[in-house]
């Protein structure tokens, strides 16, 4: 960007690229009072390119992209729940989670990428599952019996944020938003079966729907 | 039944003459035969909500309702929300609190949320989340469209 400013700069001032200084909102010729202000270079690039015998490309958007060696969030997720052992039915009462996703750049963004990234998790650890029949046939084709979460399902989330910042970025930001969906089943499920513990009842499978838990509950039952 | 009729709808305020098939969903004619791209066909089986737009005041799946069905009835769609530059109470409100990502339930939700608070301004924060669980949004965890729509209705009920 720098270059191809003082490359137009060059060409307005009529002096070489390499004398040309960018300050204070203009473009100058070193040592020189000769400038001229950003703002004409850049309406320059994009209406004025006679000027430059096609030296010149139009416009001065620039991008660039890298990849950055692997970086991820940490995260401690904490579930409180409810578990009716009549129905099997589990209610999440609060769902709490602190996270780590080094420098937060736009807050509101990495907290909408944690409370939709816990409510997959929920939706998974609760409700999502596609199922077969014996001879292979999906029976779960829509959103009817494959369920999503919806506002009744996913609890006040209370959200705490560290910063510890990254060395593998140019940001010094790590990755934010899988961190909820992977750490949110597990505190789901562990909450489920401290609540189920006084029965002897350990659910390891997921969804942990009401059938599953009243199936474990009437085994324990029997034993 | 594959024989056209014409119907009028009157989408905003402002009336299309269409000629659809019966079997045409109000969802389809909304955005095929009268261009009105803001209303998102999410299922197109009324579980998800995207969809929605109000039909005399009142809340309607348009995926589950027929054009033929809505000919001279008053229509309102997310196009409708805004006057000129100037976003909705509820509109704003989704922009303040972030309370979207990907946008594609938006619309679905704030003419959901449109309807309600009209019909029942005074309703209470958990009656709005029964509300809010009828449709469904995939990105938001939903804790910022509740955000949203508690702050506008609470800005409603002030004015």
């Amino acid at each position: 960007m720098r270059r191809k400013l003082a490359k137009i700069a060059g060409h307005l001032l009529e002096a070489s690229i390499d004398d040309i200084v960018l300050e204070a909102g203009v473009a100058k010729v070193a040592g020189t009072d000769r400038a001229v202000p950003i703002a004409n270079l850049a309406r320059a690039a994009y209406h004025q390119l006679h000027l430059f015998n096609g030296e010149i490309e139009p416009g001065i958007a620039e991008s660039a992209t890298y990849d950055p060696p692997g970086t991820f969030s940490n995260a401690c997720h904490v579930a409180i729940v409810e578990v009716d052992p009549e129905t099997g039915r589990v209610t999440l009462e609060k769902f709490l989670v602190a996270e780590d996703a080094g420098r937060i750049i736009n807050p509101m963004i990495v907290d909408g990428q944690i409370h939709g990234g816990i409510a997959q998790g929920i939706g998974n650890a609760l409700l999502e599952e596609i199922v077969y029949d014996a001879t292979g046939n999906v029976l779960t084709t829509t959103l009817a019996d494959f369920l999503p979460p919806t506002a009744r399902e996913i609890p006040p989330i209370e959200l705490h944020h560290l910063e510890t910042m990254s060395d593998m970025t140019i940001t010094r930001a790590k990755g934010v938003g899988e961190g909820g969906t992977i750490g949110a089943p597990a505190a789901v499920l562990n909450a489920i079966n401290d609540a189920l513990a006084p029965f002897a009842v350990e659910i390891n499978e997921m969804p942990a729907t009401p059938q599953r838990i009243r199936a474990a509950l009437r085994a324990a039952e029997k034993r | 039944m594959s024989e056209k009729r014409d119907v009028v709808l009157n989408i905003n305020g402002r009336d299309h003459a269409v000629r659809v098939e019966p079997r045409r969903t109000l969802a389809d004619a909304i955005r095929e035969d009268c261009g009105l791209t803001g209303t998102h066909i999410g299922c197109e089986h009324g579980v998800c909500g995207a969809c929605t737009v109000l039909v005399e005041g009142a809340p309607v799946r348009s995926c589950l309702m027929f054009a033929v069905q809505a000919g001279g009835k008053p229509i309102r769609t997310v196009e409708g929300l805004a006057s000129g530059d100037e976003l909705s109470v509820l509109q704003r409100a989704f922009m303040e609190h972030h309370g979207l990502q990907c946008g594609f339930c938006t619309p679905g939700f704030l003419m959901l949320v449109t309807g309600v608070l009209e019909r029942e301004p005074d309703i209470g924060d958990e009656e709005l989340i029964d509300v809010l669980a009828s449709n469904l949004c995939r990105c938001t965890g939903y804790q910022n469209i509740i955000k949203a729509v508690r702050a506008a209705a609470q800005e409603l009920r002030a004015k």
